[in-house]
């Protein structure tokens, strides 16, 4: 297999699940597909831009997934899947660029997808779970304000 | 990874963030800020995936690999053109996974990789081990490897730690040319007295039936024609051609202007002449010719001709030399270099010229030795092409050297690039 094929194949599956999780409205939907489609043009045409792009195309489907009653598990869902999606895309064109064709690449790409699937599930699962306990009371402000200390306490521990 | 500007020096241990969800944090604060506006609790949990992603490319830190790698070549001594094998084992001595490494081996500068790749990307358990196997062509000479590189990246693939690991197993490949002999070496016909196994144009005692003359008186017995006497009454002497070690001296063109090629990836003509003055020099030695060596740059090698084992050490060691393949010098001068050769040459000796006769020089060399009495092959490594006007032209004009060579009464070996040197000389027979 290629060197790249194998992420790739996996982040446009991962652009499908937030594209099916925000499809809820029109817009949403369309969105999401043209997030998909940068998304699969980019790791096609080896376009770094592109998925960057795609990302922000898919996650733009997430507010506008949210206005139309999309429920919070599936934004939680779009959210990993989004960020997934942008992680593998990237990974794909990296592992092209750094690797000529001969090169077994396939085995360390599908190791670094199943990292980054545990690593985003496990972040999207713990917030959602913190989310559920509190029985979804809290205001989303007062969210807000939480992961703005997290970013803060996280900055501070490293220089 | 497969280029060799930005690897960590040798002992050194590089430690780079890739950054490669930089931007991150600033769209999933974006992200809340929306989520807030909009009142929506979803969009907010969204945007903590990425800031957890920002944070995680914050904290991250890069494995730190137990690596043993060991490389193995299936032949390190070679020939020009033939592939060497190159297999790399890499093995994960440590205690945990390494869910992200790369490998690049340090291939030689002067070789080029023709099958596979010299880099992998895998994930090894501890314990587990992986193997890559990948061809590459050396130039002449000794050709080292360089400690390949080791990369490590965490799960994330966010930060990486790059160092050089030396490599257990061979660590060179060497490239000499061949002393196979050739089934077929046309030579002129002026030999020396020495006896051999090359038959010659001189008739007399030896086992190749020549002709049948008159007996003259003195004529020994042994060779009277009995049966041509039965047959007419008459006595007739037999002739055997004889066989006699021709003296040869190879000169080969080691001049800045035979340092041309095709192009980049293929031998320059001084090494196609030195592979070729190799193998005929292994052809006449299996003969009990007695064989010199000359180059044409400025230093004027010269090896005396000679025969046996030193002699044959001797002219091991000047076509092996890498200095010869470099093109030295640029005061050629045919008529002074054509006096050098014909007065340290023994007398009756003959002259093969390895030249890509790129230049008239050289020409006038080759004409100069015949007309002082020296016969002369030349054996010409064609470096020319045709992909553009500047190139036809210079085809046609080296052409038009051997032309006016084989009309000066010369015998002239045209060599193909692609063609066997064998089916070269045969041809150059016809």
């Amino acid at each position: 297999m290629n060197p790249g094929r194998a992420s790739a194949a996996l982040a446009l599956l991962a652009a499908v699940a937030s594209l099916m999780a925000t499809g809820v409205t029109t817009f949403a939907t369309v969105a999401g597909l043209l997030g998909m489609a940068s998304i699969a043009a980019a790791v096609v045409f080896d376009r770094p831009l592109g998925v960057l792009c795609g990302a922000l195309a898919l996650a733009a489907a997430i507010p506008l997934a949210s206005l139309g009653g999309a429920s919070t598990p599936a934004l939680v869902v779009a959210g990993v899947a989004t960020a997934l999606a942008y992680d593998l895309a990237d990974a794909a064109i990296e592992s092209r660029r750094s690797f000529d064709p001969p090169a077994r690449t396939g085995r360390a790409e599908l190791a670094h997808a199943l990292g980054v699937t545990v690593l985003l599930g496990l972040v999207g699962g713990s917030v959602y779970l913190v989310y559920a306990a509190t029985a979804g009371s809290g205001s989303p402000l007062a969210v807000a304000l939480l992961l703005l200390g997290a970013v803060s306490l996280t900055a501070a521990t490293r220089v | 990874m497969t280029d060799r500007e930005g690897w960590p020096a040798v002992g050194n241990v590089e430690v780079r963030r890739l950054g490669r969800w930089d931007g991150v944090a600033g769209l999933a604060l974006v992200g809340c800020a929306v989520g807030v506006f909009l009142r929506s609790p979803g969009i907010v949990l969204a945007a903590a995936v990425g800031l957890a992603l920002a944070g995680y490319q914050r904290l991250a830190t890069p494995p730190h690999p137990s690596v043993s790698i060991e490389r193995g070549v299936d032949d390190r001594t070679v020939e020009p053109g033939d592939p060497v094998t190159v297999t790399l084992t890499v093995r994960n001595g440590g205690r945990r996974r390494l869910t992200d490494l790369r490998v690049v081996d340090g291939v030689p500068a002067s070789a080029v990789v023709v099958d596979g790749a010299p880099a992998c990307r895998t994930s090894l358990a501890p314990g587990d081990s992986t193997t890559q196997t990948y061809s590459v062509e050396t130039d002449r000479g000794a050709a080292a490897f360089e400690p390949p590189l080791v990369a490590t990246r965490d799960v994330g693939g966010v930060v990486e730690r790059a160092e050089r690991v030396a490599a257990s197993g061979d660590a060179a490949v060497e490239c000499a040319p061949a002393f196979e002999p050739v089934d077929h070496l046309p030579l002129r016909a002026q030999t020396a007295l020495d006896a051999g196994r090359r038959t010659t144009d001189d008739s007399g005692s030896g086992v190749a039936f020549q002709v049948v003359r008159d007996h003259q008186p003195g004529d020994p017995r042994s060779r009277i024609a009995w049966r041509h006497w039965a047959r007419s009454g008459e006595l007739a002497t037999v002739e055997f051609q004889p066989e006699r070690a021709a003296t040869v001296v190879f000169v080969v063109d080691t001049r800045p202007e035979a340092q041309v090629a095709p192009n980049p990836a293929e031998p320059t003509a001084i090494q196609r002449s030195v592979d070729a003055a190799a193998r005929l020099f292994a052809t006449l030695d299996a003969e009990g010719s007695r064989i010199g060596i000359a180059t044409l740059d400025d230093e004027r090698r010269w090896l005396s001709p000679g025969r046996g084992r030193s002699h044959r050490a001797r002219a091991h060691d000047l076509l092996t030399d890498e200095s010869l393949l470099s093109g030295g010098g640029d005061s050629f001068d045919p008529v002074d270099s054509a006096g050098w050769l014909v007065d340290i040459t023994p007398a009756r000796s003959q002259v093969i010229v390895l030249s890509p006769l790129v230049e008239d020089a050289i020409e006038r060399f080759c004409v100069r030795l015949e007309t002082l009495g020296v016969p002369v092959t030349v054996c010409s490594p064609d470096p020319t092409t045709t992909g553009s006007t500047g190139r036809r032209l210079a085809r046609l004009e080296r052409d038009r050297r051997l032309d006016r060579l084989r009309e000066a009464g010369l015998a002239v070996v045209d060599w193909p690039r692609d063609q066997p040197l064998q089916r070269a000389l045969q041809e150059g027979k016809r």
